[in-house]
């Protein structure tokens, strides 16, 4: 039977992804939308289509999607990658406490994150761990759970996400199943509000620079979508009339959503539309979300090179303040006047995450800065837009699918 | 960090909500945050979680994704198509 099931998500993964004629459908679709928004408004409309999940740019840059739409819509990177926002003084007082004798458990990513500011001559946790510090690498918090029981050393899990592992951490602290020994310093952030102050900068930039209202559709993040339900992106519709589409993460899902942006733009039918609908449901999964706000409670925090936005981070409660690293430990946490720019000089990370910048403007971008040398945070993780850039940008793929595709 | 992997569960202990999960023949044990999971599911994992079980029904019927866009394509095309009669006659 499994076999037979995993047989059969094969064949849909293909059904999605080489399906040329339909793509060339969507893509002439999108085209005549297009000129009937221009009809419409009366001008050359350029329409900015904005992303908040790695998984999408990777999608959008892998498979070329920017070279196949046409050249008046433009497609945004947000702030999409948590390893990328995670800012560098949380990374810092772990190596501070990685020389005090505590262990560190951390994912791969955030291991290699550079820091803007050296610890003991570190400027990541993986510089501690050569350095002698005791650092853990692990797939899961599961995995940093079964590591610690039984095991005297403190140990401190660098609680970095999205909505879409909060559940985890918040399902092993309501059911007792976190060691007591084990301290969680938690950096959990929630996307919406990140979306919302992303725009917010975007519309007001392009305002003073253009004088003239944008128009912009969001690419709302799928994964994180079946946790917080499409309910959570109404906001953006009703506050700031913007469509939004839930979307899938192959090709085809990413061309349909953008061309059901267009559509509701040019009939002014605004909504939330979910795409990725095998996954994802209006009120997304109810179960986890209470989990989620029983264990943690919501707050102002801080994003790397962005800066605070509001309501965005997720603090343990009262109840678990004993494995709270901030209680427990006496790490202050960031305030306005304790944080700082916290990219290296040049690096223009911050403005890639508000969609304010692409790659390509950085001085660093593949010279000083590449994958397997990165100085800064997006370069890092597989779902950090210069990474992405970095290794795909210049993917031959889309010469091939363009091909194909007669264009 | 947001990529996550389908997989079908093939094990699962309700009391401590972990489940083990094949990857097409890697297994991994998870942690599980959605409720009426049973073995057999196809479901989404993402760091070591179980964020959503996929549609079973859609899985099924996986040709009437396809059709389903299909029919959009061409109920958009002909709505397009009638607007621009309606357009070009005024
Ligand atoms: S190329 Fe490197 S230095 Fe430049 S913005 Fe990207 S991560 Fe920062």
């Amino acid at each position: 039977m499994s076999l037979n099931i995993q047989d059969r998500l094969r064949r849909i993964e293909e059904l999605y992804r080489n399906n040329l004629s339909l793509i060339s459908r969507i893509r002439d679709l999108s085209n005549k939308l297009l000129e009937k928004l221009q009809r419409k408004t009366g001008r050359n409309v350029k329409v900015r289509i904005m992303n908040f999940c790695g998984t999408h740019e990777w999608t959008t840059v892998y498979y070329g999607i920017r070279s196949i739409v046409p050249s008046s819509i433009e497609l945004v990177a947000g702030p999409g990658c948590p390893v990328c926002i995670t800012p560098s003084y949380y990374v810092e007082q772990c190596i501070k406490l990685g020389f005090e004798g505590y262990r560190i458990y951390t994912y791969g990513d955030t291991y290699k994150v550079p820091t803007v500011r050296p610890v003991e001559g570190c400027r990541s946790l993986e510089e501690a761990k050569a350095a002698g510090c005791d650092v853990v690498v692990v797939y899961s918090f599961l995995d940093a759970i079964r590591h610690v029981t039984g095991d005297p050393r403190r140990g401190i899990f660098l609680g970095i996400g999205f909505e879409t592992i909060a559940p985890a951490y918040a399902q092993m602290f309501k059911n007792n199943k976190v060691p007591r020994d084990l301290y969680f310093l938690s950096v959990v952030r929630l996307t919406p509000p990140a979306a919302e102050y992303t725009l917010n900068v975007c519309r007001r930039r392009l305002v003073e620079e253009y004088g003239e209202e944008p128009l912009f559709g969001v690419i709302a993040p799928g994964h994180v979508s079946t946790i917080t339900g499409g309910e959570a992106w109404s906001f953006l519709v009703e506050r700031y009339r913007i469509p939004v589409v839930v979307s899938g993460f192959e090709p085809v899902d990413v061309l349909l959503s953008i061309c059901e942006i267009l559509r509701q733009l040019v009939t002014g039918d605004l909504r939330v539309c979910i795409e990725y609908s095998r996954a994802v449901t209006w009120r997304g999964n109810v179960y986890a979300k209470r989990l989620m706000s029983e264990v943690f409670a919501i707050r102002d925090s801080f994003w790397r090179g962005i800066g605070k936005i509001p309501r965005s981070g997720l603090y343990l409660r009262e109840t678990y303040l004993f494995w709270d690293a901030f209680n427990m430990l006496g790490i202050k946490d960031l305030d306005e006047s304790s944080w700082y720019r916290d990219v290296p000089g040049g690096c223009k990370c911050g403005e890639i995450m508000l969609g304010l910048a692409t790659p390509l403007e950085c001085p660093h971008f593949l010279k000083s800065c590449t994958p397997s040398r990165p100085l800064g945070p997006c370069m890092v993780s597989s779902e950090g837009t210069c990474s992405i850039w970095a290794r795909y940008g210049s993917s031959l793929l889309i010469e091939d699918l363009a091909r194909e595709l007669g264009i | 960090m947001c990529w996550a992997v389908p997989g079908v569960v093939v094990e699962i202990d309700r009391e401590n909500n972990i489940a083990t999960v094949d990857f097409g023949g890697v297994q991994r044990q998870v942690i599980v945050a959605v409720e009426n999971i049973n073995v057999g599911d196809i479901v989404l994992v993402h760091a070591g979680l179980i964020i959503s079980k996929l549609d079973e029904k859609e899985l099924e019927e996986y040709r009437r994704l396809m059709e389903e866009f299909e029919r959009a394509i061409e109920s958009q095309e002909e709505h397009m198509h009638q607007e621009y009669l309606v357009e070009s006659s005024q």
